[in-house]
Parts: structure tokens; sequence; C-alpha cells
């Protein structure tokens, strides 16, 4: 499921700025939300949180709409302003990504009270964010950040490499290390689940 | 690059279409930005061009949110990070955004508190602007920057400008922590060093309000209540006097 199609300027109906008219805050809101929504909650905030950092990453895109050139995707521009509050919160927290796991209870119970009547929420779908959650979780950020765009959003590594600053190597290079370490929690998660229906 | 094995593969594709924000989700987070770049930065915002790129309903928005945020600051002033649905007897803020959409996304806990323990009867009442306050939004929406060339004509008494209401609301915030925290006789320490140091300011109706519930907490006594008597006098259509009748009163029968 590519989305970054999607995301071009001219895709999401969205006028050029080049062509005289700037874009609208609306539509952009709108294309963006969901991507924003579930990259956020999948970076390790937590449920609480979720509110603040999205409306944190829209008032910034809305400070600073009119700056953006329509050179990179739009996606990738919001992306970039989404890692930088996302990383703020982390410090200001004082957590890391990693610190996260004994939370995941309560951001799943959250998830299935919220969610519980919605179309997407089946119940295997649930499980399956509390247990990818519980899995970042052991991730540190630049290997997090690198996995959810490349196996959730479905970016390309020069795409990453855009978003993160970094050449396309060290990108590829995380995204080897992070999927290396997403299987390894899988491994020891599937190893505590056995060892408690024991 | 080693692709994901089979097993890791499925959770996160299960994983990607689960997490997604409801409609109530995308316009109480909605309401929470445009209600923070209103505030905070409408005028900026409008100088750096933006302001064109809104459609007319964000721009309609705006000015309403504004009108809220500034009018019934007492209601606003810690609904900036909007997120909880609104409680049932929750005052209520007309926008253009639907009734399913937490409109009034968080009202101070002080007044919710007050209202659940005051058994008053259920429902929203609707916050009246005065004049006043309507000159201090008339005001900020004619910036020169945001509207186009400055009016010749000029208030009679200049509203306060976006500064001054930022380190008002930031008093009210700290005022009201302390509330929360027990600590009324340092609220009441914090709004007299305020009204020493700027006086009278566009949220002057609200400082009085939370003094004479900081004043009724602190101590209880025929000064507090006239200070409350004061102020309810002054300010009866006030969205904060329930409040203060309510706490004041529970001290009253306290002290006897």
């Amino acid at each position: 499921m590519r989305s970054t199609a999607g995301n071009t300027l001219e895709a999401a109906g969205l006028p050029s700025p080049a062509a005289g008219s700037a874009l609208d805050f609306d539509a952009v809101y709108e294309d963006q939300l969901q991507f924003v929504w579930r990259t956020v909650r999948r970076m390790g905030v937590r449920g609480a949180d979720t509110d603040d950092v999205v409306q944190d990453v829209f008032v910034i895109v809305h400070r600073r709409l009119a700056e953006f050139e329509g050179r990179a995707q739009l996606k990738t521009w919001v992306f970039k302003i989404l890692l930088h509050v996302v990383k703020h919160y982390w410090r200001t927290h004082q957590r890391k990504p990693g610190d996260r796991a004994g939370e995941n209870e309560t951001e799943i119970q959250s998830l299935i009270e919220d969610r519980a009547s919605g179309p997407a929420a089946s119940l295997e779908r649930v499980e399956a964010v509390r247990v990818l959650d519980r899995l970042l979780a052991a991730l540190d950020e630049d290997k997090r950040a690198v996995f959810v765009l490349a196996e959730i959003e479905q970016m390309t590594a020069a795409e990453i490499a855009e978003i993160a600053e970094a050449n396309v190597n060290t990108v590829a290079s995380r995204l080897r290390a992070a999927r290396q370490e997403f299987e390894k929690a899988l491994a020891r998660f599937r190893a505590h689940e056995l060892r408690r229906q024991l | 690059m080693n692709d994901l094995g089979p097993e890791a593969r499925s959770i996160v594709e299960a994983a990607r279409g689960a997490d997604v924000p409801t409609r109530e989700d995308r316009a109480r987070i909605k309401h929470g930005v445009l209600l923070r770049v209103a505030v905070l930065g409408a005028a900026s915002t409008a100088a750096s061009g933006a302001a064109a790129a809104m459609s007319v309903a964000t721009k309609i928005t705006l000015t309403v949110l504004t009108v809220a945020a500034l009018g019934g600051g007492s209601v606003s002033l810690w609904a900036w990070k909007g997120r909880a649905a609104a409680p049932p007897t929750a005052p209520r803020i007309h926008t253009t955004l639907p009734k399913r959409a937490a409109i009034v996304p968080e009202v101070p806990a002080v007044v919710t508190e007050a209202r659940a323990t005051a058994s008053e009867p259920e429902g929203q009442p609707d916050i009246q602007l005065d004049v006043r306050r309507r000159e201090v939004v008339r005001s900020v929406s004619r910036r020169p920057d945001m509207n186009g060339p400055p009016e010749s004509e000029s208030t009679k008494a200049p509203a306060p400008g976006l500064d001054s209401l930022d380190r008002e609301l930031a008093v009210l915030r700290q005022a009201q922590e302390d509330l929360r925290a027990g600590l009324p006789a340092q609220a009441l320490r914090r709004l007299a060093e305020y009204d020493r140091r700027f006086g009278k300011g566009a949220l002057e109706e609200e400082r009085r309000a939370v003094a004479a519930i900081a004043l009724c907490q602190a101590n209880p006594g025929p000064a507090a209540q006239a200070e409350a008597g004061r102020f309810l006098r002054t300010a009866p259509e006030s969205p904060l006097a329930e409040r203060v009748r309510s706490v004041c009163e529970k001290s009253a029968d306290t002290e006897k």
C-alpha cells in the first residue's frame, strides 16, 4: 500500500504554490491527519499525549505552510516537522521509546475502548497493534523512526533519507538493524507468551 | 535490505489499518489546533502569508475561536490542549464545528469540579460575551497585518495585545494550578503581584473570579464573602459566577 503517491501536491488535488496559489490548511490537515496520528502513536507517544503532540505538529504546519515550496512531497515535509516534535516530546518526557514497554497495556486498553466500535478494529488488529507497539518499544529512536516509515508508512529509503537528513546507505543500515532487532523482540515476546501459558 | 519474516510482516500489516482517527478525533484535534493558532499566533501567521491560504471556513472558525478564547476566556483558558469530551454541564461555545466534536475540549477543572458538587440542573449555559471583550477581539482582528491597513478610528482605550493576553493567561493558569494544589494563598499572591505590575487586562473578570475563589478557600470569612459578593454583583453573567458562588457558599457553611 503505497501512500506517497497520494501525497504529492497534484495527487492530493492541492494547488502548487509555484502556480500562484497557496496550500489550504484544511486540505493539508484532512490529507495528513491519519498519517500523523498513526505515526505519532507508533513513535511511542503515550495515548493520553497523542492529541497534544498531533496538535503541536499541525500548529507548526499551519504556521509554516506558506514556506512549503512544493519541492518535497507534502508527507515528507510534514514528517520532518513530526519527527522534530516527537523528539522534543521524548526529551521533555525524559524517556526514550525503549522505556515504554510497561505502558503498553494502558495504551492498548485505551485503543480497545476508543475504537472497538470502529469498522477497522477487529480484535486481531487491536492485538496486532498491541504486539507491534511492544516490539517497537525495543528499538532506539532512530531505528524506530526508520522502521515506522519503511514498514508501516512504506516509504522508500530515499524518502526516509530526506526526512532523517541522512544518506541512503545510513538509512538502509538502520533499517536492516531495526528489522533484526524487531525480529529478536518478536522472538522474545513469543517465548514470553509461551512461558506464561505453561 | 533483509526483509521481515512472515510473522513480523503479518503483525505490521494487520496493525497498519487498525489505528485510525475517528471523526471525533479529527474534529477535536483540529479545534485544538485552530484555537491555539487563534490565540497564540493568528496575527503572525497571517503576516507570514498563511492566512491567505486558509479557506473561508477556517477563517470564520478562527474568528469565532478567537472570540471564544478571548471573550469566553474562563472557558477557553484551559482549553488550548483540548482532548476530553465536554462534560454534560459544560458551557457551550458556538463554533462552526460539528456538535459532537468536543467543541469545548476541556472545561477548567475548578468549574467542572464545582458543578459536580453543586448539584445544579443539567444544561449547557451559553456564554454571553460582554462588550468590552468584543472590543478586544475586534482590535485583534483589525491588526493591520491581518486584515489590511489600519483603520483611522481608534477605540477609547487601547485593547491589550496578544502579548499581554499571553501574560494574563499564564498567570491565570498558574493560579489555577495553585488552587488545584491546595495553595490558595500562593494563588492570591500571584494575582496580587500581577495586578501591581500590570493592572487591569482583558481577562480582569476572570482574575477577579479566581481571586475570590482563592480568598474563600484561603480564609473563609466576612472579607472573603464580601469579595465574592462584589464579584457577583459586578459580573453576575460571568461563567465563573456559579463557581464563585459555590465555593464561597461552601466555605461560609464551613465557617459556621
